[in-house]
């Protein structure tokens, strides 16, 4: 056995904690000596016998590293690498192949680890459409990019980031369409990261927000090839990260997640109304329960009389002010909910029998709660759901409107949506204005904004957001 | 560089300031004095103030990337300048108090139905600072964001205003001097455009677009003679009671039993106009304290104004007759004043030439 193999396997044995899964595989073959180093937990050993192992033992003739290089091989993936390089190729599920008659080090990629297949994401179900989601593997993500975009054009550049974790980071783009100076700043600040593990694309997101303390979103996010495809038609640039599920996708507008890809599988005017219909659901998801209070409080003049004698007939006795009884039902609403998202599904049917029935009707009953009160907490909870991509951040903002509501009345309610606006103007997104294309007003990109409008009619890239190229055909 | 607006969002803040302290007492206080030629008057006003359009196009045009303070400084030396720009400042304050003053007496009568001072200055004092503080940019944008419910609830209290019986004003009844004087007694009320001068080199109207700007200008003009000729035509003889006049235009008209009261609407669109237009104003404040005290900067001006502002409504004015007191009396002549100098000192510089002009 050549005491130079066994020197540099050991030495990279150590060199990863003689880690249990490093495996190696010493042999000889017509008086030379060949080694393979790997990580058994993330190669395919099957392959490593058929299409490395068999293949050496079974050549006739004198191997030389070129020869293995070039032809004995049967991988796609095969390379002489430096010796610096060795324990970064076997970390990332390379095999690497050492010979006592050549200095020169050979890495076989095999890389093999469990996959979940492309299946539709639970987060955005479509009626029509392609059903496809991205995966956890990040090789399979940039699959799904490249089959829908066949362009010479579709630019991917991957990184390693995490001083431990060495995660796969790729920056995607369409070269002539994205903006290069959008690209350098994601780049550059990509680069910039140093932490020591990149878990999800959420760890990502946040070295990538512009205004990382703001609530909020400033980054897009998708599960679907399809939406970040037509993101990166629009100029965008989709950062993908090994692990995760989600796609990022940079400049992000607020009016997008009005916007759902069913939208652009089903007729337009269709599409327009449901869009109408999520604003108005933001509209009350926010503001309703502030309003009631503000109502009930300081100008219930203004309820329409038939529902002010509802409210007065079944208000007559609770123990709880306006403002507490709503405060109340929105935090039972929030445990709840809380709750139903942590406890498994068979337990879930339980819950929501316990919350909707047992509290939210025994409270009624036992005249603690109004009904008119659980209904509007209810509607401004179900509205949430038009827009699920900012539902922690709506919540939040709920919250802020009812007590809003309760201190200040409809001045209050009506002075913070200014604020709000005021604030959301203030965020520029790699550049692009956050209410764009409303504020500023961009008349252009108004047909695809609320209203949506046909394919046919989309004959430039929106200029809500710097992109190279404006027009699309 | 200073960041700059748009020609839309410059016509919509100049919407915004022709709107300003005129939909809720004006229309009451005119009337007392001059029956429904009130609208003459306010007509007449208009047609002053109009003059500043022509002369502030033309002095952005000679001096595209200069400020006011810029132009008076090189043309008219630093203690002219300084002593303008203090009027000014004094002027944008007052137009805030006032502002301030007639939603404060609105919210009273018509929402709270109790003291409530804190409660308002609690939920403006904030917006306002916030949004003098991120600029003159975001301020423009928010607005562009909120014109459209602006417009839609302004004509909606319009329109429902005919769901009663309405009679066409008969106008002229009065002499022509009571309508002039009538139309100069409350010019603080009016006096709209100074505030363009104070932003003039953050405005980006280039030329050729000088009648897209007219349209923004005539359409803030129109709405208040619209909302007065509907108001008027409501209220022809007792219209001096309802000192709310958008609001009051909802009052008696049809109670859809359905929707409940309407004048919801008035109520946000009056709250929104007078945000926006406190915002200007105290902007404009800012703007002023910052030119005349650069070693100073924009958080000092807004501390500033809030702390004098409040103090002002804690303690001096209170009511609806505090604050009419203060528009017929000195206010409104110190906004005569402020006018005719800047009228007079706007147009000699858009005709006087320096040496080293000449020779360019």
């Amino acid at each position: 056995m050549s005491n130079f193999l066994l020197k540099k396997i050991n030495k990279i044995k150590n060199t990863l904690n003689q880690s249990s899964d490093v495996g190696d595989r010493i042999f000889k073959k017509n008086g030379q000596t060949l080694a393979l180093v790997f990580l058994k937990s993330i190669i395919n050993q099957d392959l490593l016998s058929s299409a490395v192992y068999f293949p050496l033992q079974t050549f006739e003739g004198t191997l030389t590293i070129d020869n293995i290089n070039s032809s004995i091989l049967k991988c796609a993936d095969v390379k002489i690498i430096k010796e610096e390089e060795v324990v970064s190729e076997i970390l990332n599920g390379k095999v690497v192949l050492f010979a006592d008659f050549d200095g020169r080090i050979i890495s076989i990629d095999l890389y093999k680890v469990p996959v979940r297949l492309p299946a539709e994401p639970p987060t955005s179900p479509v009626l029509q459409g392609p059903r496809e989601g991205f995966v956890e593997d990040y090789q399979t993500n940039l699959t799904l990019l490249r089959r829908r975009i066949k362009s010479p054009n579709l630019v991917f550049n991957t990184m390693d980031i995490g001083l431990q974790s060495q995660t796969k980071v790729t920056v995607c783009y369409i070269k002539g369409i994205a903006k290069e100076e959008i690209v350098e700043k994601v780049v550059n600040k990509l680069k910039d990261i140093k932490i020591d593990g990149i878990l999800d694309s959420y760890y990502v997101l946040s070295f990538l927000e512009e205004r990382p303390n703001s609530l909020f979103k400033q980054i897009g996010n998708s599960e679907k090839p399809d939406i970040v495809c037509a993101k990166m038609l629009e100029g965008k640039v989709a950062i993908i990260v090994d692990n995760s599920p989600i796609v990022l996708t940079i400049p992000f507008i607020f009016i997008e997640d009005l916007q759902s890809s069913n939208d652009y599988y089903t007729n337009h005017h269709y599409s327009s109304f449901v869009r109408m219909i999520r604003l108005v659901g933001l509209l009350i998801a926010i503001v309703a329960s502030g309003f009631y209070i503000s109502l009930q409080l300081y100008h219930y003049n203004i309820i329409p009389l038939n529902f002010l004698v509802t409210i007065a007939d079944t208000t007559q006795g609770l123990p709880f002010t306006p403002f507490l009884e709503i405060l109340f039902i929105f935090l039972l609403f929030q445990i709840l909910y809380e709750v139903s998202l942590r406890l498994p599904s068979y337990l879930g049917l339980a819950t929501s029998v316990v919350g909707a029935l047992i509290l939210g009707d025994t409270g009624v009953k036992a005249g603690l709660i109004s009904p008119p009160a659980v209904i509007i907490v209810a509607l401004s909870k179900i509205a949430l759901y038009t827009i699920p991509e900012q539902s922690s951040q709506i919540t939040i903002l709920q919250f802020l409107f009812i007590i809003i509501g309760g201190s200040l009345g409809l001045a209050g309610i009506i002075a913070g949506m200014v604020y709000i606006i005021n604030y959301l103007n203030t965020i520029d997104s790699y550049g692009t204005p956050y209410l764009a294309p409303y504020s500023p007003r961009i008349p252009r990109d108004l047909h695809d904004a609320i209203l949506a409008t046909s394919p046919t009619q989309l004959r430039h890239r929106p200029r809500s957001f710097p992109n190279k190229n404006e027009v699309r055909r | 560089m200073k960041a700059k607006i748009s020609l839309r969002q410059t016509g919509i803040l100049t919407v915004m300031c022709i709107l300003a302290n005129k939909l809720l007492l004006l229309p009451s206080l005119l009337f007392e004095r001059t029956g429904v030629d009130g609208l003459i008057s306010v007509a007449i006003s208009f047609a002053v103030e109009l003059i500043l359009i022509p002369i502030f196009l033309k002095l952005k045009t000679k001096h595209p990337s200069l400020s006011f303070y810029e132009i008076l400084k090189k043309y008219f030396g630093v203690i002219a300048v300084k002593t303008i720009f203090f009027a000014l400042l004094v002027f944008m304050f007052m137009k805030a108090i006032l502002t301030f003053g007639i939603v404060y007496v609105y919210f009273k009568q018509e929402i709270y139905q109790e003291e409530f001072l804190m409660l308002i200055l609690v939920c403006m004092l904030p917006v306002l600072t916030h949004g003098v503080l991120s600029g003159l940019r975001t301020i423009s944008r928010t607005m562009e964001f909120f014109f459209t419910v602006v417009l839609v609830g302004f004509f909606v209290c319009l329109l429902m205003s005919l769901f009663t019986s309405v009679t066409l004003p008969v106008f002229f009844v009065n002499s022509a001097g009571t309508i002039f004087s009538s139309a100069f007694k409350y010019f603080i009320v009016f006096d709209d455009f100074l505030f363009l001068f104070i932003i003039m080199d953050r405005v980006d109207i280039k030329q050729g677009q000088e009648k897209k700007f007219y349209f923004y200008v005539l359409l803030g003009m129109f709405m208040v003679l619209a909302m007065f000729f509907f108001f008027y035509a409501k209220y022809p003889v007792t219209a001096f009671m309802h000192d709310n006049a958008l609001s009051d235009l909802l009052v008696f008209s049809v109670q859809f039993s359905a929707i409940g009261r309407l004048n919801i609407i008035a109520m946000i669109t009056i709250m929104l106009i007078t945000l926006f237009q406190m915002e200007i104003f105290c902007f404009g404040f800012c703007q002023c304290f910052e030119n005349l005290l650069p070693k100073l900067n924009k958080k000092h001006a807004i501390a500033l104004f809030d702390i004098v502002l409040s103090l002002i409504f804690l303690l001096f004015v209170g009511s609806h007759a505090d604050i009419v007191e203060a528009a017929e009396g000195w206010f409104s002549i110190f906004a005569i004043g402020v006018f005719v100098v800047v009228f007079i000192v706007s147009l000699i510089l858009c005709f006087v030439r320096r040496k080293d002009e000449e020779k360019d």
